[in-house]
């Protein structure tokens, strides 16, 4: 079971849309588009499942060209941010719309539907109505309904988004252990990067219509290729450095990649690559410290640059509060160069 | 957009234009008979027509005046109060039920010379006839629309915003004044257009007791058989003035901000609170009506006589009715019935298929649609009436008249075309509800268009098609304004029979209906929004 999308392309007269993108996702993949609002990921959901018609481009499902098909003809599962769930009808109504516009016979759907549900861990709640829901049952109802058609991919367009963060944790395992057990290729929208680095077997960047970036998600976290991808997935600090050999801060960054003939280079640090070292070369003054549990990240000015450093807090030393000074060092094989270094940091 | 909805949506769009816009296209054409605007020129010149237009204008403004005056407060003191606000406002909105005829019939009961509040108020004795009373007769009658309005638009205010400004050191009336009432500002807007329009198009309350004062619609009526090129000229300048007033309705900005979707908690209603008992006051007055027809479907022969007013009280109107001797009331009940079902039937059809089927057609094709759907409301039934006489006297909308002037089916056309707007706005207002998502859901399940509509799109905007329909049936059963113009004596609809009755002074057996049929609109009512809240 595979899904194959082909340089698709949907403009839309008040802007914005999806430029020739093509995607390939297979039994067991979970594709995770990630990208800032308006960047296309709804869009190239929804031209996947036929709701809104190509300007150009190719979508093949399972082999079969379905570029043209109706959605209702497409046989696959769409969850909505919203759950689009049917106010009117009960939770088996729900789940087994999908079935009856199939004519499956009755026993056959009862029979699904509790398997669906059970799946999803909801058994015995076919007969409450959507308004007598919790936020989490509704996801987990359009999840079931999603599924119990056994579609051959998987669209799931923010799905969590409404949800606590620990409710969506939870349910982010459960998607997970579905996906395992389903084994269709799922493709998932979000803006959580969190959500998109523990879900995703592969992770897709896009931007203004474009890829960007796609590639295993710690690929994708730790060697961002391009200043945006690293600013968006956020975690990473942007160094602009200049001279050959590059200098960072006043200091040199001992490496020797390739910058651009002006000299200039943008590099990507990941904040646990600044190491606290009494010997380091560099000095900054601690801005603010933020305690998140198992780290500490501290915020650093370093002449007229700020970044980021995240330590075990059970190594940071006492002290580390606003306006102490400190040296730090940086792990230089954790430096990725950029490739668009005319984006201003 | 698919080509076959595209097309379904031009069909749809050609057939409302049609039966929409050719009749005021013939009555545009009537009023310009006997050469140029020349019509027009003889309205202006005659002292009388001008006082009519300027009559109509006054009370149409004095109306809303006056409708605000009395509904805002009433809303605003019962807001949250509980059962006994619901009550008050349940009680201040029933008249509503009532066909205008019968309402306007009962004003005479309630307020004229010897009359129910002469009875209950020592020295309100008065003549009820004039300006002052057919202004006392449309606040009364519109002050529950008004109030309705003003309610939902109440109901839609993120009670957070009040608890912010609170918060913010805002006293009481400071939150009113700078919170409450701007938020209210487009309910209040559009409830003014509405009072204003159906002030303008109303022609019962000026016909019965207009006394010598000229009004619009009054005028039409009675120039349409000496000079019907001037009538069509008075019916166009009508119709002109309540499209100017929805005009400013489609510009009044719309300033909404999603709410927190929290619903305010009732105050606790206690009967012995000030405001309670102020709202009580304002209330009271809008439901004597329906109080006066109650009594007189009770009293012998539906006369008030001299004794006490809770005197010789019984059932025999019912009686009589239930037996349907005499009068060609229960016939025309059920003709009413009959028409009016069919009519709401083919409203529903034809609004759904406006709305649902223009979803998604582009943003200026849904403006001239909802504009089209709209237009009636504007036009006064007197003007829908005669326009309908007009071009179905010659011919109809793509040939299908003359054979259908004189029939019992223009009638029924014309409570379509004038209920239209109803059936729109409702079904508007239930796909403005509906997110996009539901049906679109219902596709990548497997549901084809037909399915969608069938099985998800109709049953999730039910709630508000069935209030569109309930209210188009009323406004149809009680249609007087367009019957009294088109109907023909075999097919008398039973508003035209109930003020025949009353003019003869056989009104018990019309009281009676007009009780019962009060009552099961009522029911009807409650019954639905049961079975709404159960879903």
């Amino acid at each position: 079971m595979t899904l194959e999308v082909a340089e698709i392309s949907r403009r839309f007269r008040e802007g914005g849309g999806v430029l020739g993108v093509s995607l390939h996702a297979s039994a067991g993949d979970l594709v995770v588009l990630v990208g800032p609002s308006g960047c296309g990921k709804t869009t190239l959901l929804r031209l996947i499942a036929g709701l809104v018609p190509p300007d150009s481009g190719r979508i093949r499902l399972a082999g079969q060209d379905v570029t043209h098909l109706p959605p209702e003809r497409r046989h696959l599962g769409f969850v909505f941010q919203n759950y689009a769930l049917f106010a009117h009808l009960d939770v088996f109504g729900n789940v087994s719309f999908g079935l009856k516009a199939r004519h499956w016979a009755r026993d056959r759907i009862v029979a699904k539907v509790a398997e669906a549900l059970t799946l999803v861990g909801l058994g015995g709640a076919e007969r409450r109505l959507p308004a007598d829901l919790s936020g989490g049952e509704q996801q987990r109802v359009a999840l079931a309904r999603a599924i119990v058609t056994e579609p051959r991919v998987l669209l799931l367009d923010e799905p969590f988004s409404n949800l606590d963060p620990s409710l969506r944790r939870t349910l982010r395992a459960h998607l997970k252990s579905i996906q395992r057990t389903v084994g269709i290729p799922m493709v998932h929208v979000t803006h959580d990067r969190e959500e998109a680095l523990a879900l995703a077997t592969r992770v897709v960047v896009m931007d203004r219509g474009n890829v960007v970036q796609e590639g295993p998600p710690r690929e994708v976290f730790e060697s961002p290729g391009s200043a945006f991808v690293a600013r968006f997935l956020g975690a990473a600090n942007l160094l602009r450095a200049k001279g050959r050999p590059p200098h960072w801060a006043g200091h040199p960054l001992r490496v020797e990649p390739g910058s651009s003939p002006d000299g200039q280079s943008l590099f990507s640090l990941p904040p646990e690559a600044l190491r606290l070292s009494a010997s380091g070369p560099w000095t900054g003054r601690v801005i603010d410290v933020h305690y998140l549990g198992a780290d500490t990240e501290v915020e650093i000015q370093v002449g007229e640059e700020r970044v980021r450093a995240r330590w075990p807090s059970q190594d940071c030393v006492l002290g580390l509060e606003p306006d102490a000074t400190l040296h730090f060092d940086i792990d230089t094989a954790r430096l990725v160069l950029l490739r668009d270094q005319d984006l201003p940091v | 957009m698919t080509k076959r909805k595209l097309w379904w949506l031009v069909i749809v769009s050609a057939l409302a234009a049609g039966l929409i816009l050719d009749p005021v296209v013939g009555l545009i054409r009537e009023s310009l008979h006997g050469g140029g605007l020349s019509n027009y020129g003889e309205w202006w010149q005659r002292t009388n027509s001008r006082a009519a237009l300027f009559g109509s204008l006054k009370l149409s403004i004095l109306t809303v005046l006056g409708t605000a005056v009395v509904a805002i407060p009433l809303s605003l003191l019962t807001h949250r109060q509980g059962r006994v606000g619901r009550g008050l406002q349940a009680l201040a909105m029933a008249p509503l039920f009532m066909p205008p005829v019968l309402g306007t019939v009962c004003f005479y009961f309630l307020c004229d010379r010897g009359g129910v509040l002469s009875r209950l108020i020592p020295g309100a004795d008065w003549d009820f006839r004039g300006f002052p009373a057919v202004l006392t007769v449309h606040i009364l009658s519109f002050a529950g629309q008004f109030l309705a309005l003003v309610q939902a638009g109440l109901e839609r205010i993120d009670p957070a915003r009040i608890e912010a400004a609170r918060t913010l050191g805002a006293g009481r009336v400071r939150c009113l004044l700078r919170v409450v009432l701007p938020e209210l500002r487009p309910s209040i807007v559009a409830a003014s257009i509405l009072v204003f329009l159906a002030s303008m198009a109303s022609f019962t309350a000026p016909f019965v007791f207009g006394g010598g004062e000229a009004y619009l619609t009054t005028a039409i009526y009675e120039s349409r058989e000496r000079e019907p090129a001037l009538a069509a000229a008075e019916a166009v300048i009508l119709a002109l003035c309540s499209l100017s007033a929805l005009g400013l309705f489609a510009r009044s900005p719309a300033r909404t901000l999603s709410t927190s979707g929290r619903r305010a908690l009732a105050e606790a209603s206690r009967l012995r609170s000030p405001r309670l008992w102020l709202a009580a006051l304002l209330a009271i007055p809008l439901a004597l009506p329906l109080f006066t027809l109650l009594v007189v479907a009770l009293k012998p022969g539906g006369r008030l006589g001299q004794k006490s007013l809770w005197a010789d009280l019984s059932f025999r109107n019912f009686a009589e009715l239930a037996s349907g001797s005499g009068s060609d009331l229960v016939p025309s009940l059920v003709r009413s019935s009959f028409y009016a079902l069919i009519a709401t039937g083919l409203a529903l059809v034809w609004a759904v298929l406006l709305v649902v089927v223009g979803r998604n057609a582009p943003a200026f094709w849904r403006r001239l649609q909802s504009a089209l759907a709209m237009i009636p409301l504007a036009i006064p039934g007197t003007v829908l009436g005669l326009s309908l006489i007009t071009t179905f006297d010659v011919r109809g909308p793509y040939l299908i008249g003359p054979g259908l002037l004189g029939t019992s089916s223009l009638l029924v056309l014309a409570y379509v075309v004038r209920h239209l707007p109803l059936m729109v706005q409702a079904a508007e207002a239930g796909m403005a509800k509906l997110s996009d998502s539901v049906p679109e859901a219902a596709r990548t399940l497997g549901a084809g268009p037909l399915r969608t509509l069938l099985r998800v799109t109709l049953p999730a905007i039910r709630p508000m098609l069935q209030s569109g329909a309930v209210l188009a049936f009323l406004g149809a059963f009680g249609e007087f304004v367009a019957s009294i113009l088109i109907a023909t004596p075999l097919t008398k609809p039973a508003s035209i029979v109930i003020y025949e009755d009353f003019r003869a002074g056989l009104f018990g057996p019309a009281a009676a209906a007009g009780v019962l049929f009060v009552g099961v609109a009522v029911l009807l009512t409650f019954a639905m929004r049961w079975v709404s809240r159960g879903r």
